[in-house]
């Protein structure tokens, strides 16, 4: 039995800690795809909770993005992108089209992020600012919601959101400049707040 | 001395616009030449601080909670076909003949056992039968149709 140390090893060599697991999976090796699964299964969730504001959603979506890592690692060609940003664009394409059925079952449905205390007071504090944050940025436009989760709170290079979202770096930056100008204009009230805060 | 390695503050600005102020999240190929510029404008240091409230602001969202064992033991029954919902992997492209996979579907799950029974039945019978009637433009070799007359008394074709 190779070990998940060995692995990231030799897979350092080719350039992708995942190639050989990915290459036993492809075998049907079920401890490695269980090994696969352990990497990368709490980033997957948590961008796409992050995406669709659904826990239960997200954890549909990992699901849905694992099963094709069992069916589809035969298929796999390396030297192109690496494995984690593959896996990382099929959860956001998944996310996108739950998200546009969603639009289409409710067209006034608006998002929400889970809360720990709904309807609490309307001092502003750290919680609710989180909270008026975690609504604006559900009130986004999806790619640039998409771009800014990938770089800011999962804190992927440029590159590589840049590939899992399929666009040019320059388009990325694009996404990202808009969606935070977008947001500073939303949380304008909030930053007075959180300045006065601070203070 | 490359593009990359002196940075304008209007370079600057727009890094700032696009990846906000935490230094690590910068390009990683323009972040020294960004940080030599940070220490020496105050320009610079000026367009940080305006930026660095909205990353504040970012930062206070709750992180996602982790995925739970439940759910990693969920993936992995149902990918094995082990969980309600049964799923047998395609055999790779590059091999596995037609029995292999056969067998491999039936290793996998034992719900499926009763359907590749019947699987295979039907495929041995297709195998018989194709081979007794062969393509249907082949001409029929005299022979064959012998043979297969004996193995029905009705036949009055000869």
């Amino acid at each position: 039995m190779v070990s998940d140390d060995q692995n990231s090893r030799s897979g350092e060599k080719s350039g992708d800690p995942d190639l050989p697991l990915v290459r036993r999976i492809a075998e049907g090796d079920a401890a490695a795809f269980s090994m696969l699964v352990d990497r990368h299964l709490d980033r997957v969730v948590r961008l796409a909770e992050r995406l669709m504001a659904s826990r239960a959603d997200a954890e549909d979506v990992a699901q849905e993005v694992f099963v094709r890592v069992w069916r589809h690692a035969h298929n796999w060609k390396a030297g192109h992108a690496r494995y984690s940003t593959w896996l990382h664009r099929v959860a956001v394409n998944l996310c996108q089209d739950r998200l546009r059925k969603r639009r289409e079952v409710d067209l006034d449905a608006v998002a929400e992020m889970p809360t720990e205390e709904p309807g609490a007071e309307q001092i502003m504090n750290r919680k609710t600012v989180a909270r008026r944050v975690a609504e604006a940025l559900s009130e986004l436009p999806e790619r640039q919601r998409i771009a800014i989760t990938l770089c800011h709170f999962e804190g992927m290079g440029n590159k590589e959101a840049a590939e899992v979202m399929e666009v040019s770096v320059e388009a990325l930056e694009s996404l990202l400049a808009r969606g935070r100008r977008t947001l500073k204009a939303m949380l304008a009230d909030e930053k007075s707040h959180l300045m006065g805060e601070e203070r | 001395m490359s593009s990359k390695d002196v940075m304008t503050i209007d370079r600057f600005a727009d890094i700032l616009s696009a990846y906000g102020g935490h230094t690590a999240r910068w390009p990683a190929d323009e972040r020294p030449a960004a940080e030599h510029l940070l220490r020496r404008s105050a320009a610079a240091r000026e367009l940080l601080a305006g930026e660095g409230v909205l990353d504040q602001m970012l930062d206070l969202v709750p992180r996602p909670a982790p995925a739970s064992e439940t759910l990693h033991a969920r993936i992995v029954d149902i990918a094995m076909g082990r969980g309600a919902a049964t799923l047998a992997r395609p055999a790779a492209s590059s091999g596995g003949t037609l029995w292999a996979r056969l067998r491999d579907m039936w290793t996998r799950s034992g719900a499926l056992r009763p359907a590749g029974a019947a699987l295979a039945a039907s495929l041995m019978l297709g195998v018989i039968f194709g081979g007794m009637v062969g393509p249907a433009s082949a001409e029929p070799d005299p022979v064959d149709i012998v043979e297969l007359a004996l193995l029905d008394l009705t036949f009055t074709g000869y």
